[in-house]
């Protein structure tokens, strides 16, 4: 998965409102996530470390240092995480 | 070199707007004082106690008694406001609180409180006479109170502090109150209001009996809103506790291996945090690896204490490692909080094996919990979170993350050298004046945003319109181990005559600055002796420039300059005018050369390690032994020598206690070589001239004017040729 870029969120669910907006995934295995218009939620994704985790898995590491896997759906422009709770956070390339 | 204009363009980055009603209410803006506060206070911050303030007894005759300018001290206040009653109200309602007053400078105010319910208690009637339980009021003896969370109401956002300048025992607080829905967790504003402040004598067990004030609450449209007491009770602005626990086999992170712990880092932000090194024995429930839940009951059973009403404790485990992460977690959020009292506690990890590449610099390969710099680090990092903030990459201060930190070292500095062992300065203003709901334990969950709330620009700072100021140094390449010169000059670009300070003299206060090493740390620097009487103004005509000098070498953070690499040097000016507060900025280059020699790297190292030189260049004097003797070694090297000459000059040169003057033996150690900045010039020909046998001579008369060509450009020797000229024609 070429994964590494910047992706903008489609996702408008409640669920996928702590995520950021905008999250640049950089290629040596660092992120940033913001959110371009105010939230009532920090970026559940701020500032961290990604990664592989197994095939269609990537690991993202949270605002309070904790690392989540999440298994995702890559097709090139679009990238899909799934929380494992029921929660889909949709994003496209920016 | 570059030049920053005064354009009245922002400092800061465009914040987004306040929307009202949002999570949390905005920061207090810094507020612009009116006075001068040279009398007693010319610290920053809250290093420097305040001397207590006489009360001044209304003055009895037909004129005013003498100016006398006043200040709020700095530090915390035990408050009450007790709002008008409403027709019909039963029961006596006030609200207890405190309020923190932070000086960034002389003239710069932060100010930002928090109030708490304080309502009698029903009972069942006939219990008492009464029939109310009347909670006991905080005792202003005992330091900063801590209320309890169910009763938090209001924060209180200071607008404005206008402490009087002339001879009056009062002053205008502007406030709105945010009331806090505990349910909803938004926030409403109410006022704005103001209260004339005035200052009173303290009733029983303050601590500052000067330092006392009451004032009648209005609201905007004018009518009496309640009454407003503050009296000061702490030069710390917030109370808290640290306990850390551990495993038998994990490290207990005390300091960073180099003399800063968690004291010093918390008495930066103005916390009093009392640490409580506690068990050392707790019990690992499923071998090396721990999980949020296992961290989280561990503190449950461990901790000494638990009500979090009473007291501010954070919690710490240092375990051997972390189901959820390699380093560090804070993982009382999002799921791992299991009895839904927020922040109260984070786990690091002391056997987690630092990665073996050169990222990681002087510690790569090591466990983590012998790597004590970075290791203390994420402990201060994760307690960071547990105070409600989150990471931020703004410098390579405690909430930047550790990876990134160690990827921004650039050689010669290695991780974890490049770590700056402080708070940024938006995340310190966010500990010292986010509401207590925020940062307390047991409070807002961590995930909510700071999002909506503009972080206060510091926007009673204006830029100087038509003023620039160009930095250059006098060499732009040093060694290590010199001192770093500046030139810095102000030019008037306008067509009229602007108002600057009168000294542009380090010593004046006027200026300071800031230095950013190779790696992106800043250190910055303050006049180590300030001689105000006033701030004193002077006109720069149109067109006209003025030009000063500083010599810099150790700041607030340590030497300025402690490893080769390119640098970049900020020099501010800041002065007061009527309530506004005038900045302005310039930069430029420095490279710092690595040593050539054992000679050079011993001097260096000698001078760098020695905070006592930095004194014996600014001060003088025989007093300072081990400056002295820094600066002996590096005049006895070949490559400091000249750098340092100057500095032993200006010392042997001046009378001091009983040791008269040597003007003879200072004229010795000067030369055309000898490093010195325009201003150093000035005074090393001053120096020369005072003893008219030493500026007789002929190397001295050749000296001074090798110097004084240097610090008029050489406007004297062209003046002095033109005479010759003429003279021959």
């Amino acid at each position: 998965m070429e994964v590494a870029g910047r992706w903008r969120k489609v996702s408008r669910s409640d669920c996928s409102a702590p995520y950021p907006e905008l999250l640049e995934l950089e290629p040596g295995g660092r992120y940033t996530g913001w959110n371009e218009a105010p939230s009532d939620h920090h970026p559940l994704w701020d500032r961290g470390g990604w990664g592989p985790a197994g095939p269609d898995r990537l690991q993202i590491s949270l605002a309070n240092d904790a690392v989540r896997e999440y298994a995702v759906e890559y097709d090139g422009d679009a990238l899909v995480f799934d929380d494992g709770a029921g929660c889909r956070i949709e994003y496209v390339r920016a | 070199m570059s030049t920053h204009t005064g354009n009245g363009s922002a400092v800061l980055p465009a914040e987004p707007p306040y929307v009202p009603e949002a999570t949390l209410p905005p920061l207090p803006d810094t507020i612009d004082t009116e006075a001068a506060m040279a009398t007693d206070d010319e610290s920053v911050g809250l290093a420097v106690e305040v001397e207590d303030r006489p009360v001044l007894a209304p003055h009895p005759g037909p004129f005013p008694p003498p100016h006398r300018p006043k200040s709020l001290r700095a530090g915390c206040y035990l408050m009450r406001y007790t709002p008008i009653q409403r027709a019909g109200a039963l029961q006596p309602l006030h609200y207890d609180g405190t309020l923190r007053v932070d000086r960034l400078s002389r003239t710069n105010v932060t100010a930002s409180g928090d109030l708490y319910v304080h309502q009698p208690l029903k009972i069942w009637p006939g219990h008492l006479p009464s029939g109310l339980i009347r909670p006991s009021e905080p005792n202003p003896a005992l330091g900063i109170p801590i209320f309890a969370r169910k009763n938090y109401r209001y924060y209180m956002r200071v607008t404005q502090i206008l402490e009087g300048s002339t001879f009056a025992n009062k002053f205008t607080l502007g406030f709105e109150l945010h009331r806090f829905n505990h349910t909803t967790k938004a926030w409403t504003v109410e006022g704005p209001f103001t209260a004339k402040m005035v200052w009173s004598a303290a009733p029983p067990g303050f601590p500052s009996s000067g330092n006392y004030l009451h004032g009648e609450v209005k609201t905007a449209a004018g009518p009496a809103a309640g009454r407003l007491t503050m009296g000061w009770i702490s030069k710390y602005l917030r109370k808290a506790t640290l306990e850390i626990d551990r495993v038998n086999a994990s490290e207990t992170p005390l300091d960073n291996g180099a003399g800063i712990d968690w004291r010093d880092i918390y008495d930066a932000i103005g916390w009093e945090v009392m640490l409580d090194v506690s068990d050392a024995d707790v019990n690992e429930p499923s071998g090396e690896f721990w999980s949020d839940a296992e961290m989280h009951a561990a503190m449950l059973a461990r901790r000494d204490a638990a009500d979090l009403d009473r007291e501010w404790r954070f919690h710490l485990i240092c375990v051997r490692r972390l189901d959820s992460t390699e380093r560090g977690i804070m993982y009382d959020a999002y799921g791992g909080d299991s009895n839904n009292i927020p922040r109260e506690g984070a786990g690091i990890s002391s056997h987690w094996t630092i990665p073996n590449t050169a990222t990681w610099g002087k510690v790569r390969g090591l466990r983590f919990g012998t790597a004590a710099a970075p290791y203390f680090r994420t402990g201060v990092h994760e307690i960071g979170h547990a105070m409600g903030l989150y990471h931020n990459a703004v410098d390579n201060g405690f909430m930047h993350t550790t990876p990134d930190i160690a990827a921004s070292a650039v050689p010669p500095v290695q991780f974890p050298d490049n770590i700056l062992w402080a708070f940024s300065p938006d995340d310190r203003k966010r500990l010292r004046h986010l509401p207590d709901i925020w940062v307390r334990p047991g409070g807002i969950s961590f995930g909510a945003a700071y999002g909506t709330v503009p972080i206060s620009p510091t926007d009673s700072i204006e830029e100087a319109e038509g003023l620039t100021l160009t930095v250059k140094p006098l060499l732009e390449t040093v060694p290590i181990g010199a001192p770093v010169r500046v030139d810095f000059t102000i030019t008037n670009e306008t067509e009229q005559a602007l108002p600057i300070p009168a000294s542009l003299s380090m010593k004046a206060g006027a200026v300071h600055g800031r230095v950013v090493d190779p790696s992106g740390a800043v250190r910055t620097f303050w006049p180590l002796v300030r001689c105000i009487e006033k701030d004193e103004l002077r006109e720069l005509e149109p067109g006209g420039s003025v030009t000063d000098s500083a010599t810099i070498l150790r700041g607030a953070e340590g030497a300025l300059f402690p490893a080769p690499g390119a640098y970049r040097v900020f020099v501010d000016v800041e002065w007061a005018l009527g309530e506004a507060t005038i900045r302005l900025s310039g930069d430029s280059p420095i490279m710092v050369t690595p040593p050539v020699d054992e000679s050079h790297a011993a001097a260096a190292l000698r001078i760098l390690t020695t905070p006592d030189a930095l004194l014996t260049l600014a001060l003088g004097g025989d007093h300072l032994e081990e400056g002295i003797e820094a600066i002996q070694t590096a005049l006895e090297d070949d490559v400091l020598g000249p750098h340092y000459a100057y500095i032993e000059a200006k010392r042997v040169g001046n009378r001091f206690g009983g040791r008269k003057a040597d003007v003879d033996a200072a004229a010795e150690l000067l030369s055309e070589d000898t490093v010195m900045s325009t201003r150093e010039s000035r005074k090393a020909v001053e120096l020369l001239e005072s003893d008219k046998d030493v500026a007789g001579r002929d190397r001295s008369k050749d000296l001074i004017e090798v110097l004084t060509d240097r610090t008029t450009g050489g406007e004297k020797k062209k003046r002095s040729r033109k005479r010759a000229k003429a003279k021959a024609r």
